[in-house]
């Protein structure tokens, strides 16, 4: 029996955990705009709570110190977050009784640290496991289940980025519609035209050099005046050219932000399609040309698939990218959640604000989650 | 048979395949041997039309390969690539289906043919079928290469360096596989190899590449007994060239009536074998016998020596 | 090419910096009627230096602690944080810049600190990843060639390791200078002063050719700093003996 080795990470990692309760647990505001007013842990769910809150802490930390089983670690640390949630609820709904109607509560540092570190030590416990595809999947599922069925018990209904929602419920709905249509549109158009550019310069390598430079250089330009300068021709088109402008082109709004982030999109697409079929080696080429494919066949029996892992791999760069992106396509009337963003910095409403970051961080995390688990079953290497 | 007929490539003006003019007869071994570079894969890819000769042309039974369509061409011919060329995200089976596939043969006949196959090639089709080519050995991965080559019973075989990338022991086992699937078979083959003694084991006829020319192209006996230029016989080597000769004949050839004590020795072994058996066991004289173990006479010393000098 | 291509992008910068007047003409048509043609509440000039200034400010810090991460995660000592530091660098890629610039006002207020704090942070991720990927392909054969010439593990990491990675290091580098740049401009969302004032202006008061002339100055400055720590890089590529590569 070898003396149990301290784990030097969570050891690391405890002391932000042990000193989460001594920061503020809650922000409480007596109306939207107010400046936050700090409230500890015991003044939102009382003593009794707050001290089997302390000690569950203390608990937790000792555990993690000595529990090397990532599987272990996980189902812990999986049930700390849960708990902690469960009390913050509960907490904002017990400030929230004593309070004005107009009164918001939010999280306050001490959660956010507290959560944070949970959140952290759980996913490096999960890829400690070194998972498989379908451990990935199971986690996934898991944590979308749990989201959904925290949202939907209302167990959070009393923080005030719920408030917030309830307010803009209509408004938040044609958001993501509208940062879906931005973010997944723009990509699909450029995967049609990407993939046979791709092909295309990869069987042509004069076309290499002057096309990966000119998409390198339009990946450059900052995403505003990218954006702007798109304004301009399009707003021309649509006075100009008959039957545009029915067709929803105008100068600001969806076009000029879909035909931007399609253009960003067309570098990682076509330098990853070139990359990848490069990569196939030149004696399977030769021999499924030695044995009589038709171009057609190798591209659709050998080259397509031998580079669709590469091809994934773009696809998941391209779509964080743009579910980010497409926030400041709010600047120039396109819609989405960077409408709440902005919105929120001119009100310095820290919950509208929160409105628009949270949906497109979950949706940037999701969509990267699920494509990582697509490459692993390609058969690529996850990021 | 294949025809070669002043056939030609050059690559910026180079010649890397000169004017080569040769026959291949139906149902032999062609063993075509140089060092690198000398244009042996090219010539052999101009066979499959994988290169387009610059001039000349490639009979093959009678029949200008430039004018069958390249895609049904190279769907009759068998290639085995230098480095296997396995698709990597297919299995061994579905690599081996794949020309008959394409050839649109029903499911069925195609399974039953990959598991002809992998047995012919003393592969387990229960264990081997369902692996990914980097599930395999190299030396199963180079059956896998041959199997799909043969999957569809091409009447022309090209291989290039097939045994190259495998350790000796398996290198050998490999040759004496091929050697014994091409008397079942009468498939005619091109060999491409580094190896003059693979080329002088396997082949019917050994062709001698350098500079894009055939140098010699002669039968295994006269390449080692009267070499046309001096680089033939380096690359054939001055000593030990009269145990070469032995090897390339069977002991049968010598067969005689006649009484003999100990071991026998096979009739399909070759001479040098049979010498070297002589030398271990300080015998002058071997039983023969058959591949069932009838007794069929004996070879003495004195006329396996006598072979050896002529 | 290369030599058309430096001249075009240094004589627009240029030119708009210091001589705005010339350009009068060619953005007149996109002005509204009677509307000025050429931003007049701020001098361009000044608002570049202190775009760039901006980007300075955060991309010093970021790249210094990016570095020192990614180094101590590849020491022994630090190896244990490695897993821990790729899932933070993999679940900060998905926060948007535009995202941790909106979430540093409510902590820091309007102005330049919450863009610098921004900047900063999301500075951080492209160094670190592409630090850490060049430390750690820097071939095992090497590093014990080094320890089996008597270098200390200091010596290893400062002239057998460092110059190794630094193309990687100044690719990072160069990624985030292009990412902060773009971030800069949507800084005076929240009044910090830059070069997107330009352009919002002209989204707001309906007045093109100020989205032009903002748009084609930061364009052309995030293009002639991408080109110039290409330089770098093929620079640093041959000073590590390794050949210049085609740009990708
Ligand atoms: N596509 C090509 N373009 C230009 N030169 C070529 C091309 N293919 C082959 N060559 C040149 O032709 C010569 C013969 O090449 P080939 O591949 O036929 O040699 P080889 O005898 O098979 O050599 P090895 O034993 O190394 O496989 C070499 O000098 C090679 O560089
Ligand atoms: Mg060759």
């Amino acid at each position: 029996m070898s003396v149990p080795r301290i784990d030097r990470l969570s050891a690391v990692m405890a002391l932000p955990l042990l000193a989460s309760p001594a920061l503020t647990a809650f922000g409480f505001r007596p109306n939207r705009i107010a400046p936050p007013q700090p409230r500890t842990w015991a003044e939102a769910i009382g003593w009794p709570l707050t001290g089997a809150l302390l000690a569950g802490l203390v608990l937790l930390a000792v555990a993690l110190l000595l529990l090397r089983r990532p599987g272990m670690r996980l189902l812990l640390l999986a049930g700390a977050l849960a708990a902690l949630v469960v009390l913050l609820g509960r907490g904002a709904v017990l400030l929230l009784e004593q309070a004005a109607p107009a009164a918001r509560v939010s999280p306050g540092a001490g959660f956010w640290l507290a959560a944070g570190t949970l959140l952290l030590l759980l996913v490096d416990a999960f890829a400690r496991m070194r998972p498989g595809p379908a451990a990935r999947a199971a986690l996934l599922a898991c944590a979308v289940a749990g989201v959904a069925v925290l949202l939907g018990s209302g167990t959070l209904a009393g923080l005030s980025v719920a408030a917030e929602f309830r307010v803009r419920a209509d408004a938040f709905h044609r958001a993501t519609a509208d940062h879906l249509v931005l973010a997944f549109g723009s990509f699909l158009a450029a995967l049609v035209f990407g993939l046979p550019t791709g092909l295309a310069i990869q069987r042509h390598p004069g076309l290499r050099g002057p096309v990966l430079n000119l998409l390198t250089l339009i990946q450059t330009i900052p995403s505003i005046a990218l954006f702007g300068i798109l304004i301009v021709p399009l707003a021309w088109v649509a006075a100009h050219v008959p039957g545009a402008a029915d067709a929803g082109i105008k100068g600001i709004g969806t076009a000029p932000a879909l035909i931007a982030l399609f253009l960003y999109s067309l570098l990682p697409i076509v330098a990853n399609t070139v990359a990848g079929l490069d990569a196939v080696p030149r004696a399977v080429t030769e021999a499924a040309r030695g044995m009589g494919m038709t171009e057609a066949r190798r591209l659709w029996w050998i080259d397509l698939p031998l580079t669709l892992p590469v091809i994934l791999a773009a696809a998941r760069i391209v779509l964080v990218q743009n579910i980010g992106l497409a926030t400041v396509g709010a600047l120039i009337g396109s819609g989405g959640y960077g409408t709440f963003i902005f919105q929120g910095i001119g009100q310095t409403a820290t919950d509208l604000i929160l409105l628009g970051v949270i949906p497109t961080v979950a949706l940037a995390f999701l969509t990267s989650s699920i494509m990582d688990l697509l490459i692993a079953l390609s058969g690529g290497q996850p990021q | 048979m294949i025809e070669l007929q002043a056939l030609t490539k050059t690559y910026g003006g180079r010649p890397v395949v000169d004017e080569v003019s040769a026959r291949f007869a139906r149902g032999t071994l062609t063993a075509i041997v140089g060092s690198s570079g000398s244009g042996k894969t090219t010539l052999l890819r101009m066979i499959n039309r994988l290169v387009e000769p610059t001039s000349g042309r490639v009979l093959i039974d009678g029949q200008d390969a430039g004018r069958i369509p390249e895609v049904s061409l190279r769907q009759g011919i068998g290639y085995v690539i230098q480095g296997y060329g396995l698709f990597p995200h297919w299995t061994a089976a579905r690599n081996i289906g794949v020309v008959p596939t394409l050839l649109g043969w029903p499911e069925a006949r195609i399974a039953a043919r990959v598991t002809e196959l992998l047995q012919m090639l003393q592969l387990d089709p229960a264990e081997i079928a369902g692996r990914y080519p980097h599930q395999l050995s190299g030396g199963q991965a180079q059956r896998i290469g041959v199997a799909r080559a043969l999957a569809a019973r091409p009447d022309v075989l090209l291989m290039d360096e097939p045994f190259g990338a495998l350790d000796p022991l398996i290198r050998r086992q490999a040759q004496r596989d091929l050697a014994q699937i091409r008397r079942q078979l009468g498939t005619t083959i091109v060999l491409v190899t580094h190896d003059m003694n693979e080329a002088l084991y396997l082949g019917d006829a050994i062709a001698v590449m350098r500079h894009g020319r055939f140098e010699q192209f002669d039968t295994p006996d006269r390449i080692i007994r009267a070499p046309a230029t001096a680089f033939v016989a380096d690359l054939v080597g001055e000593t030990g060239r009269a145990l070469r000769l032995l090897a390339l004949h069977p002991v049968g050839s010598l067969s005689r009536a006649g009484e003999a004590e100990g071991e026998p020795v096979d009739v399909a072994a070759s001479l040098s074998d049979a010498l070297a058996e002589m030398i271990w066991t300080g015998r002058d004289r071997l039983p023969v016998t058959d591949a069932q173990g009838q007794r069929l006479g004996i070879v003495t010393r004195e006329d396996i020596l006598a072979r050896g000098r002529e | 090419m290369t030599a058309l291509r430096w001249i075009i992008l240094i004589g627009v910068t240029g030119g708009l910096i210091l001589f705005p007047a010339l350009f009068e003409p060619l953005l007149r048509p996109f002005a509204p009627a009677g509307g000025p043609a050429i931003y007049d509440r701020a001098s361009l000039a000044s608002l570049t230096v202190s775009h760039l200034a901006l980007v300075a400010l955060a991309m010093i810090p970021s790249t210094l602690i990016a570095l020192s991460l990614a180094i101590l995660v590849t020491r022994p000592a630090g190896a244990e944080f490695l897993p821990m530091a790729r899932v933070l660098a993999n679940i900060g890629q998905t926060f948007p810049p535009v995202a941790v610039l909106a979430l540093s006002v409510p902590l820091l207020g309007f102005g330049a600190r919450p863009t610098v704090l921004a900047l900063f942070l999301y500075g951080l991720l492209p160094i670190f990843e592409n630090a850490l990927a060049g430390l750690r392909a820097v071939p095992g054969s090497v590093l014990l060639s080094g320890k089996a010439m008597g270098m200390t593990p200091r010596q290893v990491l400062a002239q057998v390791e460092m110059p190794l990675a630094l193309p990687l290091i100044l690719e990072g580098i160069r990624i985030s200078i292009v990412i902060a740049l773009s971030t800069a401009t949507i800084g005076s969302t929240v009044a910090a002063r830059s070069l997107g004032e330009v352009i919002i202006a002209g989204l707001t008061s309906n007045n093109p050719a100020y989205v032009i002339q903002g748009g084609v100055l930061t364009g052309c400055i995030a293009v002639l700093l991408y080109d110039a720590f290409g330089l770098l890089i093929e620079i640093a590529k041959r000073l590590t003996g390794r050949e210049p590569q085609q740009a990708a």
